[in-house]
């Protein structure tokens, strides 16, 4: 589910690491069955790190590489790695690659997904509940939007919720930590009840917090957020290109 | 780490520079595995990849990437002519520093 999750939020920005992905779901499956483990552990665990996107996939895709290398010539993965502990292996990486990160690719690498994240709550939020079901009743298209106070404090709540999964699904992950049943089933009831206590106070908000703030122009909001996403991708292409000539 | 890792690990900047420039054009599994046969043999990829992107950056060595013989596009490092000028200025310092450090181990001094 994190994985999925993940993924989805992080999205697939630059064609060059889509290519990569593409790539390492093609070959992954060639792997035999103990080092395929071993390379989908590498692989949440550089994907949920801090790192930036494609420090994350070329790392990985070097990873993949060295495994189908060491199948190919029948070699033990743990003297290719140079240890057989996967966690230190990620860790060392990853400590290495953000020891050299610039103060300010961190701020971004933290705030990078906030206009992905407002582009979909901002469409369950106001999308779902002024746009469509006046388009449905009405037949009326409505652009300018009234902002209440519940949407703007679910919608900061979400992106905190988000923020923060993706921050610790690592550490709580079953899969990832090896854990026990019963560490599994103490998880799955937690997230039963934030699930449960999310739910409370959307319904809570919705109820109590009906004022009006402002009006937005949804397509203006929409444009803006487009905007910003097409200068990211740029910027982050820019940088890419100086690194690998293709 | 023991003693000997750590004096290796400082001087691997200049010991990859020089193998991808007697290579010509190489691959991170072919440059660890020269340094695993050369003494080298604790280090990790989480440590040489960090390395390579760090070289390409200050213009050192360039990467191109290639489809490898195991299907998937691999990357091919080559020296640069800054990363042959680091890596004579590697060198120098290198014979410098074991010359200066043989005359105190051998009580030259």
């Amino acid at each position: 589910m994190y994985y999925i999750v993940a993924k989805f939020i992080r999205g697939v920005s630059k064609l060059k690491t889509k290519k990569i992905i593409e790539e390492m779901n093609e070959y992954s499956s060639n792997l035999n069955e103990q080092h395929q483990k071993i390379f989908d552990e590498i692989l949440l665990r550089i994907r949920f790190s801090e790192l930036g996107e494609h420090d994350a996939e070329e790392f990985s895709h070097h990873c993949l590489n060295l495994f189908l290398q060491a199948e190919n010539e029948n070699k033990n993965i743990k003297e290719i790695l140079g240890t057989d502990d996967v966690t230190a292996f990620c860790d060392e990486y990853i400590t290495e690659v953000k020891s050299n990160y610039h103060f300010m690719k961190k701020i971004y690498l933290k705030i990078k997904y906030i206009p992905l994240m407002l582009l979909i709550f901002s469409f369950w939020e106001i999308g779902l509940n002024s746009i469509f079901p006046t388009w449905i009743k009405e037949k009326r298209f409505i652009v300018e939007v009234p902002i209440t106070l519940s949407t703007v404090v679910s919608t900061l709540f979400m992106i905190l919720m988000v923020y923060f999964g993706l921050q610790y699904a690592p550490k709580i992950s079953f899969e990832l930590n090896h854990g026990s049943k019963k560490q599994d089933r103490r998880w799955t009831l937690i997230f039963f009840l934030i699930f449960l206590l999310t739910t409370i106070f959307f319904v809570v908000s919705k109820l109590l917090f009906r004022q009006v703030l402002f009006t937005l122009n949804y397509l203006v909001f929409l444009a803006l957020l487009g905007a910003i996403y097409t200068l990211q991708y740029i910027i982050e292409d820019v940088i890419h290109r100086g690194n690998v000539n293709e | 780490m023991n003693k000997k890792s750590q004096l290796l690990k400082g001087s691997l900047e200049g010991c990859v520079l020089r193998i991808i420039d007697i290579e010509k054009e190489t691959y991170g599994y072919e440059i660890a595995r020269i340094l695993k046969e050369n003494g080298f043999e604790d280090i990790s990829e989480g440590t040489l990849y960090p390395l390579y992107t760090r070289l390409q950056k200050n213009g050192f060595i360039t990467a191109t990437m290639r489809k490898s013989d195991l299907g998937p596009m691999r990357k091919y490092y080559s020296l640069t002519n800054k990363g042959k000028k680091e890596l004579e200025s590697f060198i120098d310092t290198w014979n410098y520093l074991t010359k200066c450090i043989h005359l105190i181990l051998r009580g030259n001094i």
